[in-house]
């Protein structure tokens, strides 16, 4: 990260609190790590003192509360395991810090991609839905396994733009 | 008055206008793409309070402009008695980190925040409660945490949104006594109460889940808080999509009990 610029203690707190691979530098050297990133490391006194077990466990919460958002948009990709899913997410996450708000549900969305590019089987139903409510597919039909009673039989399932940030299914035919 | 914060699982039960229900807090990003209808009705049904997550007062810089503008289009809309906002930033150095972070109680700090609330305030032409939240980061600063809170709703011509909870999170968890933290409050301050309960780890570290119910001895804390500064409302904060709503309506009835 280049060197330069006055950047604040709250621009610098957010460095650390969104990347794993930054907090591990300072916390490994943070009088160097204040040097890369300031041209006066010393007003940055607070964060010399900060305590690093406060800091881990901030990072932590953070990343806790991105995962119970993103959680409850995608019950069926969880993958049946959810300290599984968890473990990916957290993987992931420091990558990318989706803006706006809507970010859960872009959140989300970067996540089910990550998945799918690790060979991960996700719901594409999910996906659909995300996609189409955020404006980024206009529709997409899903086949899909019914149960009638005892039997099961093949059908399709219509995703379209609803209101709002809604997405509207329509189950289609029995094929 | 007493009531919730508004929820869209939540939704239906509220428009049948249950009797615990006095007032409803409103969050204007649920509302920012659509349900300008709904929020209309709500606003014929109940007194209102506006809630902004994102504005982040407490990062350098101008406010988020974006954001700014759709808090005025909602409060357009359903006309809130308030606005209220975090002493906190959620992004910074072009990090959008979602969540509320804590800044030092420095004099710089309340500068930054002393200027964005009073920008605030103007844009939405409503009064503005600043919140104080819960982190597991204490920091140091110029003064203790309370004195910056008193000091900034005073210089930001603010009132205090107090999360009784989020108190007695940051009590248990960084070891000090809500109630002596409490006493430094001059009367009045507090205009607002969010109470919701909490969970706890297996390290025993408290956390604000926003999906328990209201425990007993947080329930004797807000207690104290209503009997000492007579806030004019107090929002049961549940963000659980798997709330019910008579679980919801016994927390209610909990909290009224209390006056």
């Amino acid at each position: 990260m280049p060197c330069a610029e006055q950047r604040s203690e709250t621009e610098l707190l957010a460095i650390l609190l969104s990347s794993a691979r930054q907090r591990e530098g300072f916390l490994a050297d943070r009088r160097a790590w204040l040097a890369l990133m300031l041209p006066e490391p010393d007003s940055a006194g607070l964060l010399i003192r900060l305590d690093a077990a406060q800091l881990e466990a901030q990072a932590a919460t953070l990343l806790g509360k991105r995962w119970r958002a993103v959680a409850e948009l995608i019950p069926e990709s969880r993958f049946g395991n959810s300290a599984l899913s968890a473990a990916l997410f957290r993987e992931y996450a420091d990558q990318y810090w989706p803006e706006g708000h809507r970010r859960h549900e872009l959140d989300a969305l970067a996540f089910l991609r990550h998945c799918q590019a690790l060979g991960i089987r996700i719901s594409a139903a999910e996906l659909a839905r995300l996609e189409i409510s955020l404006g980024q597919r206009s529709f997409r039909l899903l086949p899909v396994r019914l149960q009638c009673g005892r039997r099961r039989k093949l059908g399709m399932l219509l995703l379209l733009p609803g209101c709002g940030r809604s997405c509207r299914e329509l189950l289609l035919s029995h094929v | 008055m007493i009531g919730i914060g508004w929820r869209s699982n939540l939704a239906a039960w509220i428009r049948e206008r249950p009797a615990g229900i006095e007032c409803l807090e409103i969050i204007p990003d649920h509302f920012m793409d659509s349900g300008g209808s709904v929020l209309e009705q709500l606003a014929v049904d109940y007194p209102l309070c506006m809630h902004g997550l994102s504005c982040s007062l407490a990062t350098p810089g101008p406010l988020d402009e974006e954001y700014v503008s759709s808090m005025q289009r909602v409060a357009r809309v359903c006309r809130p008695r308030w606005a209220s906002e975090h002493i906190a930033f959620t992004r910074a150095g072009g990090i959008d980190l979602g969540h509320l972070n804590p800044v030092p109680p420095t004099h710089a700090n309340l500068r930054i925040l002393v200027e964005h609330a009073r920008e605030l305030q103007e844009r939405l032409e409503l009064p503005l409660l600043l919140e104080n939240i819960t982190s597991s980061l204490r920091l140091e600063g110029q003064m203790p945490e309370n004195e910056f809170i008193i000091e900034l709703c005073r210089q930001a011509d603010c009132g205090l949104l107090l999360d009784v909870t989020n108190l007695y999170i940051n009590s248990r968890n960084h070891g000090f006594d809500p109630q002596t933290w409490l006493d430094l409050l001059p009367r009045g301050i507090v205009r607002q109460l969010h109470v919701v309960g909490f969970t706890v780890d297996e390290s025993g570290r408290l956390h604000d889940s926003h999906d328990q119910a209201l425990q007993p001895e947080l329930l004797e804390l807000i207690a104290r808080v209503i009997h000492d500064f007579e806030p004019e409302a107090v929002i049961l904060e549940r963000d659980d999509s798997a709330a019910r709503s008579p679980e919801i309506a016994q927390e209610l009835e909990a909290l009224h009990a209390l006056r």
